[in-house]
């Protein structure tokens, strides 16, 4: 009776180790795979994402600073209107350009001055494409306006010049199109 | 004797197959997390991330060449330049840079595009527009003769247009200038 029990538990413990032996190959073989997988999957990733999808872009310098983002504006700007695309910042931290299509229905590329440097207002060059296709290209002055400027609107396209004079409260402003020439003197608004 | 012998070893082997008992439930639920964690990577990988901050963005085109890089210039960038500068440059199916919007470490801002390499003259420079640290302003394309053939510049409280010609054979710049009032040579 004894003999027998011990050989039932015999059986029972081998039936079992069997067991573990094909888990722990089963492991073993899965272990293996995940690792293969894992290797072939990092590989890629480590060196080129096919694509990133996000809402903001940071770029920094080697000090941390921002220097270039990429996303749309906070919804509190202070901007004529809220703009979309790249912008650019200088090692202040001030931003100092950039490029994007913006709310109000038109797409803009403009660089601006320094802080603090001349008119409050900083754009000082740069080019956008209205919502009815209008196209400008300008350098504004220190002045805070349009000082030389390249128009197309309509079927022709036009250059603009421009000299402010701050002690009369004038700006004018000479304008040559493809048959005239012609100067507008008008107050500064 | 010998069966107790026996039974004692007999019953250590009991005891050592049950502690291992818990392998067999455990087994399933770490696959099972395995698996709904890997789901939970591959959603992050093909959904959106909120924000990315880093140093260097490079986009390569399909051959996997360099066209687009957002970053600060590299100390030692082969290059020459008037100022290091940061931002982002694009670059042709030749990997030679052609362009960016940027700014310099002079206080500067400029978008520029250039020529191809070794196309024209050796600065490759060709349209752009550009604010200096002093506000000043300008809007150029330049010819393959090097130099600017025509640009609108804003200075102190003006705009004018300049407009030039390279003469080959003396290697001189003529410019006309018009501005609000004036047309002079």
């Amino acid at each position: 009776m004894h003999e027998q029990d011990i050989a039932v538990r015999l059986e029972r413990l081998e039936h079992r180790l069997r067991r573990r032996n094909l888990l722990a190959a089963s492991m073993f073989a899965l272990g293996a795979s995940l690792a293969l997988i894992g290797t072939s999957v990092a590989t890629p990733d480590a060196d080129v994402v096919p694509e990133i999808r996000t809402y903001k872009l940071t770029v920094l310098d080697s000090e941390g600073r921002t220097r270039v983002q990429i996303a749309e504006d906070a919804s509190d700007i202070a901007r004529n209107s809220r703009a979309t695309g790249m912008t650019i910042y200088d090692a202040k931290g001030d931003e100092r350009g950039g490029i994007g299509t913006m709310a109000n229905g038109s797409a803009v590329m403009a660089l601006d001055a320094p802080v603090g440097v001349g008119y409050k207002v900083r754009d000082r060059a740069g080019m956008r494409v209205a919502p009815d296709g209008t196209a400008v290209i300008t350098a504004l002055s220190n002045e805070g306006s349009f000082a030389a400027s390249l128009v197309a609107q309509g079927n022709q396209g036009r250059l603009e010049l421009s000299r402010k004079d701050s002690a009369r409260g004038e700006i004018s402003t000479r304008v040559l199109t493809f048959d005239s020439d012609s100067t507008k003197v008008e107050k500064v608004p | 004797m010998r069966d107790l012998e026996v039974e004692a070893r007999v019953r250590k082997l009991e005891r050592r197959a049950g502690r291992w008992r818990w392998l067999l439930v455990a087994t399933p639920v770490l696959l099972m997390a395995i698996v709904l964690a890997g789901r939970g990577f591959a959603r992050l990988e093909v959904g959106i991330v909120p924000e990315i901050r880093t140093q260097r963005l490079i986009v390569l085109d399909q051959e996997g060449r360099k066209r687009v890089e957002i970053g600060e210039d590299a100390p030692d960038l082969d290059i020459k330049r008037n100022a290091r500068v940061a931002g982002l440059i694009i670059f042709d199916g030749n990997e030679q840079e052609r362009g960016g919007m940027v700014t310099a470490d002079d206080g500067s801002a400029t978008v520029a595009l250039d020529a191809p390499r070794g196309v024209g003259y050796r600065v490759s420079d060709r349209a752009g527009m550009k604010v200096g640290a002093d506000g000043s302003a300008l809007i150029g394309v330049l010819s393959n003769a090097g130099g600017f053939a025509a640009r609108l510049i804003a200075q102190g409280a003006e705009g004018q247009l300049e407009v030039s010609r390279v003469d080959s054979t003396e290697g001189r710049a003529s410019t006309r200038v018009i501005d609000v009032d004036a047309d002079s040579r």
